[in-house]
């Protein structure tokens, strides 16, 4: 099984160079892109993993909602959530920013506990009133979008630049993510992310917690003759996961764009459903698909600038490449059922 | 007994039938069973006597291991339902197969060639429909949508869906079970004049009754095997009762009586409601005592399932009380119970008491996983990590103790046979020494060894000094174990018997509401 995946990570995108030879382009200067937009440089690396932690983040926070069999398509709400809540924290010290180590930790806490809140209203709606959280949590993105909109252009706007952009003041220096790795914007982000997926390996499998969230998601109906409070189970693994994904929106904006941007909402919470279930809804396979994706976002950038493509035709190929694998891990499982 | 009314070819002729379920269960053991044209004919038996496979078989659900299908006098395979159809036959099962988001009408055509070749020809199927329904009397707007019809009239859509086939021989299983009473009258008309026009009617039930009161001839079957077909009239309600349940009561090892103790958990004026908000379960009282066990018999679907749920606390009780070991749980959730000691095995070992991608250990700790020693705890309350070790310890602890079958404890449960996840069941719950044991239907589907096994040790329950509560559908497992038995009809407690007392033929005439006790206390 671990074979096959391997095998189908390193051939599905391959097979993408006779996308783009379909179109008329060099397989050879594509392949050559996308080797330094990956492995081959420092500037490809450090750009894939930078691309991978806000994804790992979000994905790892999904796992332990889907564990539970709790729909959470919210993650794109809670991230942008969690992000428009540290920008309220950073604007307040804008002026005189306490040393770093206090503000990236209380920014990064605030980011996880508002997250975590936003994930909190469909988890309530769904556990005492009964409604779908697909519907709620998709509804959510709405209202996080939105009000992103609005408070670039209203509260938090820069009023300092002429012409007035929709986008915050610049944050002061202290609320940067330290860099890891020099000449590169390589942050320790990566290294919160990792953590965070680890963590969430424990909490699933190893605390009573993670059990009973276990219990619920594959027979509710054990769970509840057995004494487990489901609703309650149902409440924690929705709050655990917005809070990781609202996580995923600190690290973006203090470790990338360090200001809000109306692009906070680009959707990477909705890629990150993919990137959960190309992990197999594992915290530590979150670790490697959504390094997998970083790069994959980072490498067909790089061939986008060498061949002179449209971005479409970059993001078709991510499509085709991620059909490509979940076919290859269907015919996997087949396999191994019919031996 | 073939008594020859006409020339004319039996409906059906069914011989030698025998049908085997993977895990060695023999369903229908050469039973030949025919039925007449243009009559009315009762298959009767318990759960699990082999009413349904038999007529699974005859409508190409099944395809049987041994013996031969005659229709109308002529030999005849079905590989399908299908097949089944062309020859005539329909069946209406128990659960409604129908769409509920479209109209009698499409239900009815769904799946048959239109006239009109790629395009529907609902106006004329309508037609034909309502001529139908108007005929037979089975009324029903052909236009209203499934969702929005009564159960009654959605089983009139399912007999309106078999004749619009052609279907001269209609199969009913457990119709009137989804009926309110004063449907039953009802319904029972529109088979008089199906029969009239000269349907063929098989009847499968539980209900002595309905036996008595609609059919013509009647089958019993027990415990997959024929009993008997008689004419309704050749025989009562009492003789019904003896066919069905059968006479032999087998002895159990070790059952010295103890004498009960104090009262461990008390029922008092209990009523429940079931899903469809009726109430299922009517004002019951009785008390569980220390080292007894006490048995509630009941034909399925007359508030034992409800009254269980009550008791352990899934389900909310809407008046009444409920005390365990002198503490008051009226409508306290599981978890309570739990603290407080309960053991319960539901009727439904897959669906409700394990989890079938779970590890086997995983399985055991499913009560206690938050409580030491499963769970180790910071300053005596925090819980923190899982203790792995004491988690496989537990699993290869019940493995062992219980013989469970089973390549280890990291396989998961939905490998176990049946009676080995009952085993498994059964080893998580008695674990810690419960004073209440609440246990649903404890050896349906199990093969005769895990029968025993399960048996022997709700006996050892008792003897330690558990309280019991069993309920149970086989009568004569029932009676082997209980020291006392409380019959239920229609929600209501009939008759309560104490040692000595037991009479089959008594137990099923209170089941079956022809008796009723009166109950002192």
């Amino acid at each position: 099984m671990l074979t096959v995946t391997v095998f189908a990570y390193i051939v599905s995108p391959l097979v993408v160079l006779l996308v783009l030879a379909a179109a008329g382009k060099s397989p050879i200067v594509a392949l050559d892109a996308l080797y330094r937009g990956t492995i081959g440089t420092q500037a490809g690396f450090a750009e894939s993993i930078v691309q991978a932690t806000p994804l790992m983040l979000m994905a790892v926070g999904l796992v332990i909602a889907f564990r539970c069999k709790v729909w959470n398509i919210g993650a794109e709400g809670q991230q942008v959530f969690g992000a428009i809540v540290v920008t309220w924290f950073v604007l307040l010290f804008l002026k005189a920013p306490m040393p770093s180590y206090v503000m990236i930790p209380v920014a990064l806490a605030l980011s996880l506990l508002g997250g975590g809140l936003f994930a909190g209203v469909p988890a309530l709606m769904k556990s005492r009133l009964g409604i779908n959280e697909v519907i709620t949590t998709i509804m959510m993105n709405y209202v996080a979008i939105d009000a992103l909109n609005w408070l670039v252009r209203g509260p938090f706007q820069d009023k300092t630049i002429p012409g007035s952009y929709p986008e915050s003041p610049i944050f002061p220096q202290e609320t940067s993510l330290p860099i890891i790795l020099r000449q590169s914007s390589l942050n320790i982000g990566i290294v919160v992310s990792v953590v965070a997926c680890i963590l969430a390996y424990y909490i699933l499998f190893k605390t009573p917690l993670g059990y009973s969230i276990r219990a619920v998601g594959l027979n509710p109906s054990a769970a509840k003759t057995s004494g487990i409070p489901v609703k309650r189970v149902v409440n924690s693994a929705m709050f655990l996961s917005g809070a990781l994904c609202g996580l995923g929106g600190g690290v973006y904006i203090l470790g990338i764009t360090h200001e809000l941007l109306p692009e906070q909402a680009s959707g990477l919470g909705y890629t990150a459903v993919v990137v959960s279930l190309l992990g197999n809804l594992h915290p530590l396979g979150v670790i490697f698909s959504s390094i997998f994706f970083g790069s994959l976002i980072s490498g067909m950038s790089s061939v986008e600038r060498a061949l002179q493509i449209p971005q479409t035709l970059s993001l078709l190929s991510q499509g085709v490449i991620i059909v490509l694998i979940l076919i290859i891990q269907v015919f996997a499982r087949y396999e191994i059922r019919r031996s | 007994m073939v008594d020859e009314i006409s020339n004319e070819p039996p409906a059906v002729v069914m011989r030698g039938i025998v049908k085997r379920f993977p895990g060695g269960v023999v369903a229908n053991d050469m039973v030949d069973f025919e039925l007449h044209a243009g009559e009315i004919h009762g298959l009767l038996g318990e759960n699990g006597a082999g009413k349904t496979t038999l007529m699974n078989i005859l409508y190409g659900f099944y395809q049987p291991d041994t013996g031969s299908i005659e229709i109308f006098g002529k030999p005849a395979t079905f590989r399908s339902p299908s097949d089944a159809i062309k020859h005539g036959i329909g069946m209406v099962h128990q659960h409604f197969k129908l769409v509920s988001d479209m109209t009698v009408v499409e239900n009815i055509v769904l799946g048959l060639k239109s006239p009109k070749g790629i395009l529907t020809d609902l106006p004329s199927a309508e037609a034909r429909i309502s001529s139908l329904a108007e005929k037979h009397g089975l009324h029903v707007d052909p236009r209203a949508q499934i969702w929005q019809l009564a159960v009654g009239e959605l089983q009139r859509v399912e007999i309106l869906k078999a004749l619009y086939r052609d279907a001269k021989i209609l199969i009913l299983d457990e119709p009137t079970s989804v009926l309110a009473p004063t449907e039953v009258n009802d319904f029972f008309n529109s088979l008089r004049g199906l029969k009239q026009s000269g349907i063929s009617i098989v009847l499968i039930t539980h209900k002595l009754d309905e036996v008595m009161d609609v059919t013509d001839r009647v089958t019993v079957l027990r415990k997959g095997r024929k009993v008997a077909t008689q004419p309704t009239q050749a025989v009562n309600k009492e003789k019904l009762a003896h066919m069905m349940v059968g006479e032999e009561i087998p002895p159990i090892a070790d059952k010295t009586r103890t004498g009960a103790g104090e009262v461990v958990l008390e029922v008092r004026q209990l009523s429940v409601y079931d899903d469809r908000g009726l109430e299922a379960v009517k004002g019951v009282t009785f008390d569980v005592r220390k080292a007894e066990i006490i048995g509630i018999a009941g034909v399925s679907g007359n508030g034992q399932r409800e009254l269980v749920q009550a008791i352990v606390g899934l389900r909310k009780p809407s008046s009444g009380s409920l005390k365990f070991g002198g503490k008051d749980i009226t409508g306290k959730p599981p978890r309570r119970m739990i603290d407080l000691g309960l053991a319960y095995v539901p009727e439904n070992r897959i669906e409700d008491a394990s989890i079938a991608d779970f590890r086997l250990d995983e399985n055991m700790i499913l009560k206690d996983f938050d409580k030491p020693p499963i769970c180790n705890r910071l300053v005596d309350r925090i819980p923190t990590l899982l203790n792995d070790k004491e988690i496989t310890c537990r699993g290869e602890e019940a493995v062992k103790q219980f013989s469970i079958m089973t390549t280890g404890i990291s396989a998961k449960a939905r490998s176990l046979s049946g009676g080995n996840l009952q085993k498994l069941i059964l080893a998580r719950e008695l674990s810690g020494q419960p004073s209440l044991i609440v246990v649903s239907q404890p050896t349906r589907g199990l093969d005769i060894a895990a029968t025993e096994f399960v048996r022997s040790i709700l006996v050892q329950q008792r003897n330690r000094g558990a309280a019991v509560l069993l309920v149970d559908e086989d009568l004569s497992e029932l009676i082997t174990l209980s020291d006392r038995v409380a019959v239920m009809y229609k929600g209501q407690i009939v008759g309560l018997l104490e040692p000595g007392q037991f009479n089959l033929e008594e137990i099923g005439l209170l089941m079956t509401g022809a008796k009723k006790m009166s109950l002192a206390a």
